[in-house]
């Protein structure tokens, strides 16, 4: 089956100083050599820390963010290099949902306006179709339709997530990435909004690119995992096989950092010390060398890449 | 602190340039033909030629503003057809008085404003303070004609103590000098005092609310002394912003001050060149007022950015 | 895990955006409040309407022709005949003030929506295309920033035949690099919040992002720039005037009534007075205006509750 979304090597550097007069004092690594994919109808949970480029992976799909080198390529076609009309056609099959609902949504645009834009600027439909196509999305997400005329503000922020969420949907399209699209909100609500859209996956079916800082809400959601640290991906897996056997120290750090009410025996842990380091000068080899209990004198100096550990399980470290 | 000269140079750069091109294009403005225009209905073809080459008019765009722009940097303007002599002698002949009654607004209006708006911020809410307010409000509202007029129809008028118009050079006779600046400069400084008060105000209040104040009232310091030695020092680093703030009022208003009281300074020659249609008195008039005002803007953001580590190690304090 | 969804009703139909209140209070109520409280808004408000009704109803309000010379009510004093006095000519002061508000009205007016038109489009274009556009098109205003703006005016008013539009368009480029530079702080800020970039996601003309998304968020600062340099328009208009570079006589505009005036003082201070007078309470009027606004459409100031906030309410 071929791939909906396929990445290779995406890298995005961002160039620290600016001005004509100045010298670039050196660039942010913030993507550092990226490859994934995601297959029509999965999740595909991405998780790091913040400041590892998560977000910056997102951003460069739908080229919000342009990427240095790499390639995108959505159901065979290479995006990197589209024209901005041919892009915009794509813009369809891609879309988006912020985290922060709050400055996601245009503050003096009533909602009618806001759910029928996607498909006016694509030109889908008369303008009562849209409206029509509207409200019955406003109604898939959980609202009542009769709030089209209010205003982004005069919701909570859970219903504005919603409306984010169904402002999205209006295309239809196929991939849709979510950029941790529940941590502004309250606890109570994030579990409505997560079941929402595992809801509308099967009902629409979506494929997710989840990206989050948090665990476990990337264990609820995701079908793989990506986990990235310092703008590499340094496992990538199913999520059971990633829970069941963490082969990289990180993940296994990561996971010991989840509290579970559970009465089982407890896993044994790893806890890191020490900081993230700067992504302008990240440490040479394998990113994670500094802080790397089993560290080996290889790490420093050859960059792991990732190899196939069996069933559908990457791992970029050096075999222990 | 390199990259920061340096692109302050080239900002100034660009903005000399796009000025220069304005005040070059000011001929364009003129309907029809120029030349026509300057010399009017009875200049002979002769004449005519002559001042076209002389504009250089007869030549292609660019080469118009280059020497244009490179006889202005050296101060040659041409002659002036109101005054038959160069431009630069007859401005020459006016800096004198002009800088005498902006000096004096200048001072009238900061000591004036500083003295005025820390009072105001001293006794807050009395209706001292809300004199001073209406008073800045009515400042900037009035215009500044009606003020000299005003000012003439009681003061020199109704009540002959200061003469109504012209000038006396302070180096002939003083006293005399100083009874014909008065009433000018009071006029021409009326609307930057409000200004200077307004914001002088705010300062000091920001500034008596601090806890170095309330330190000196434990100390026992008498009301004066906290006022005027303490917070008045802090607060006058913010006298260069004052003095930006008010620049621009100052030279426009000079040009009306100028007309209502006869001043024989800048601002009374560009109105005579307008009306002799003397283009290139104005021009350069505007030129230079133009390269004024950025210069002293220029040294206003200059003397800010020295004084700025002074204020963070004044706030750390 | 939780699997329910439920449908959110917010609040009944008759409150005002964004508040959540016991009783049924209207959003009427609230603004009406809330402008009563602005001292500055309420004065200027009623100063400038005041001027707006004189400009408007200037015929009915007098039955002198403001232009018609009478030798013999030279300088008279203000009285029940001649309201105001009379000028040099024995015109009517009173009708004069009347059609001059006119006048500086027609000026006004004209020169703040060249001024803000064009102003706005450069402000928004140098803010969201940025680069080396946005350093053009920002030193090409400070480059008209240099002058002095009473300057300015005259400079460009020097060499054209005085109309109503000649004067208006110099008036009005004077304020256009203010007009500039505010709309692009305005769009910059906006530029940065998420909800741009979701236009751009769903392949929005930045054309439409700035108009549909950006620009009402503009509105605001624009207004009471507008107004502020309104009240700039009148006295420069008037200084115009004055110095006998406005509308040509008889255009009873009120800074030419001064100039005329001030030949005659020892005949007559009345006739310099009240043209003053006017000048003023307009002027000041239109600055009052726009600080009230600036306080009025301040966000912080508006007192409505940003439902946002309160999560647990109602979700």
């Amino acid at each position: 089956m071929e791939p909906l979304l396929r990445v290779d090597h995406l890298k995005k550097y961002f160039p620290l100083a600016r001005g004509p007069l100045t010298a670039k004092h050196g660039q942010v690594h913030a993507v550092d050599d990226v490859s994934f994919t995601i297959n029509p109808g999965e999740t595909l949970g991405l998780v790091g820390e913040s400041g590892c480029g998560k977000t910056t992976v997102g951003r460069c799909l739908l080229r919000l963010i342009e990427p240095t080198a790499g390639q995108i390529r959505f159901e065979g076609t290479e995006i990197a290099g589209l024209s901005r009309m041919a892009m915009k056609g794509l813009r369809r099959n891609m879309q988006i949902i912020f985290q922060d609902p709050f400055g996601s949504l245009p503050p003096r645009m009533r909602l009618r306006t806001i759910l029928t834009e996607p498909q006016e600027v694509h030109g889908v439909g008369s303008p009562p179709e849209r409206m029509e196509a509207a409200m019955a999305m406003l109604q898939k997400v959980g609202l009542s339709s009769e709030h089209m005329h209010r205003y982004p503000h005069e919701f909570s922020g859970g219903q504005r997530q919603r409306i984010a969420i169904a402002r999205a949907l209006m295309l239809h399209p196929k991939l849709v990435i979510a950029d941790e699209p529940v941590s502004a909100l309250d606890v109570s609500i994030r579990a409505q909004i997560l079941n929402l859209m595992v809801r509308l996956q099967a009902e629409m079916g979506l494929s997710y690119l989840f990206i989050s800082h948090d665990l476990s809400l990337v264990k609820y959601m995701s079908d793989r995992i990506g986990v990235m640290y310092l703008g590499r991906i340094v496992e990538l897996a199913g999520r059971e096989e990633l829970y069941r056997r963490p082969l990289h120290p990180y993940t296994e750090a990561l996971l010991s950092a989840i509290l579970e009410p559970k009465i089982q025996p407890k896993r044994k842990g790893l806890y890191l010390g020490g900081e993230v380091p700067s992504p302008i000068a990240p440490p040479s080899g394998c990113h994670f060398h500094p802080r790397c209990p089993c560290r080996a004198p290889d790490c420093e100096e050859i960059r792991p890449e990732l190899r196939d550990a069996g069933g559908g399980h990457w791992v970029a470290c050096h075999p222990r | 602190m390199l990259r920061y000269i340096t692109q302050r140079t080239l900002h100034l750069i660009a903005v000399l340039f796009f000025m220069s091109i304005i005040v070059f294009s000011l001929i364009k403005l003129i309907p029809g033909d120029p030349v026509g225009y300057i010399l009017g209905e009875q200049a002979t073809a002769e004449q005519r030629a002559m001042l076209r080459t002389q504009l250089g008019l007869d030549r292609p765009l660019i080469t118009q503003y280059l020497e244009w722009a490179g006889k202005a940097i050296t101060g040659d303007f041409g002659n002036s057809l109101l005054y038959n002599k160069p431009v630069m002698d007859s401005i020459k002949e006016r800096l004198g008085p002009t800088i005498l009654l902006a000096f004096a607004s200048l001072l009238i209006s900061v000591t004036l404003g500083i003295f005025a708006g820390t009072l105001a911020a001293a006794n807050r809410g009395t209706w001292g303070d809300v004199g001073v307010l209406l008073f800045s409000l009515l400042g900037v509202s009035i215009p500044g004609f009606w003020l000299g007029i005003m000012l003439i129809l009681l003061f020199a008028l109704k009540l002959p103590i200061f003469p109504s118009i012209g000038y006396e050079s302070m180096f002939t006779n003083f006293l005399e000098c100083m009874r014909h600046l008065t009433l000018p400069a009071i006029t021409l400084g009326a609307a930057s005092t409000g200004s200077i008060a307004r914001f002088t105000r705010s300062e000091m209040i920001e500034q008596l609310s601090r806890d170095y104040i309330t330190t000196a009232w434990a100390k026992g310091l008498s009301r004066p002394a906290v006022i005027f030695r303490h917070a008045l020092r802090n607060s006058l680093v913010t006298v260069v912003t004052l003095v930006g703030l008010i620049l621009g009022t100052l030279l426009s208003g000079q040009v009306i001050v100028e007309q209502v009281f006869a001043w024989p300074g800048l601002g009374q020659l560009i109105i005579a060149a307008v009306f002799g249609r003397d283009y290139s008195l104005v021009q350069a008039i505007v030129l230079l007022t133009a390269v004024i005002f950025i210069a002293l803007n220029l040294l206003v953001d200059i003397s800010y950015s020295f004084l700025d580590p002074q204020i963070r190690l004044g706030k750390k304090g | 895990m939780v699997d329910q969804d439920r449908t959110e009703i917010i609040m009944s139909e008759s409150s005002p955006p964004g508040f959540l209140t016991a009783g049924e209070v209207s959003r009427w109520t609230i603004l009406a409040a809330r402008v009563k409280a602005n001292k500055n808004l309420v004065v200027g408000g009623v100063l400038v309407l005041i001027f707006v009704f004189m400009a408007i109803f200037a015929p009915y309000l007098t039955r002198y022709d403001p232009n018609k010379r009478d030798f013999s009510a030279r300088f008279a004093q203000p009285s029940m005949h001649h309201l105001m006095g009379t000028d040099h000519f024995g015109r009517d002061t009173f009708s004069r003030i009347l059609f001059g508000t006119r006048i500086s009205f027609e000026v006004g007016i004209v020169s703040v929506l060249i001024g803000m038109i064009i102003g706005v489009i450069i402000g928004a274009v140098a803010a969201y295309w940025g680069g080396f556009i946005d350093s053009l098109l920002m030193r090409m205003m400070d480059g008209l920033l240099a002058f002095p703006q009473l300057l300015l005016a005259i400079a460009l008013v020097a060499f054209m035949t005085t109309n109503l539009g000649t004067v208006s368009i110099a008036i009005g480029v004077v304020f256009i690099p203010r007009f500039a530079r505010v709309m692009r702080s305005a769009v910059l800020v906006e530029m940065k919040r998420e909800y741009v970039e979701a236009a751009k996601a769903i392949g929005q003309s930045g054309f439409k992002i700035l108009f549909r998304h950006i620009g009402p968020s503009t509105i605001s600062p624009v207004v009471v720039l507008a107004t502020l340099v309104f009240a700039f328009a009148v006295l420069t208009e008037a200084g115009l005037s004055f110095l006998g570079l406005g509308l040509p006589p008889p255009n009873p505009s009120w800074g030419r009534m001064l100039d005329e005036a001030r030949h005659y003082l020892s005949a007559s201070g009345w006739t310099s007075f009240f043209p003053g007078v006017a000048i003023s309470l307009a002027v000041l009027g239109f600055n009052l205006l726009g600080d009230g606004f600036r306080d009025f459409l301040d966000p912080k100031m508006s007192g409505a509750v940003d439902m946002g906030k309160r999560e647990s309410l109602g979700d």
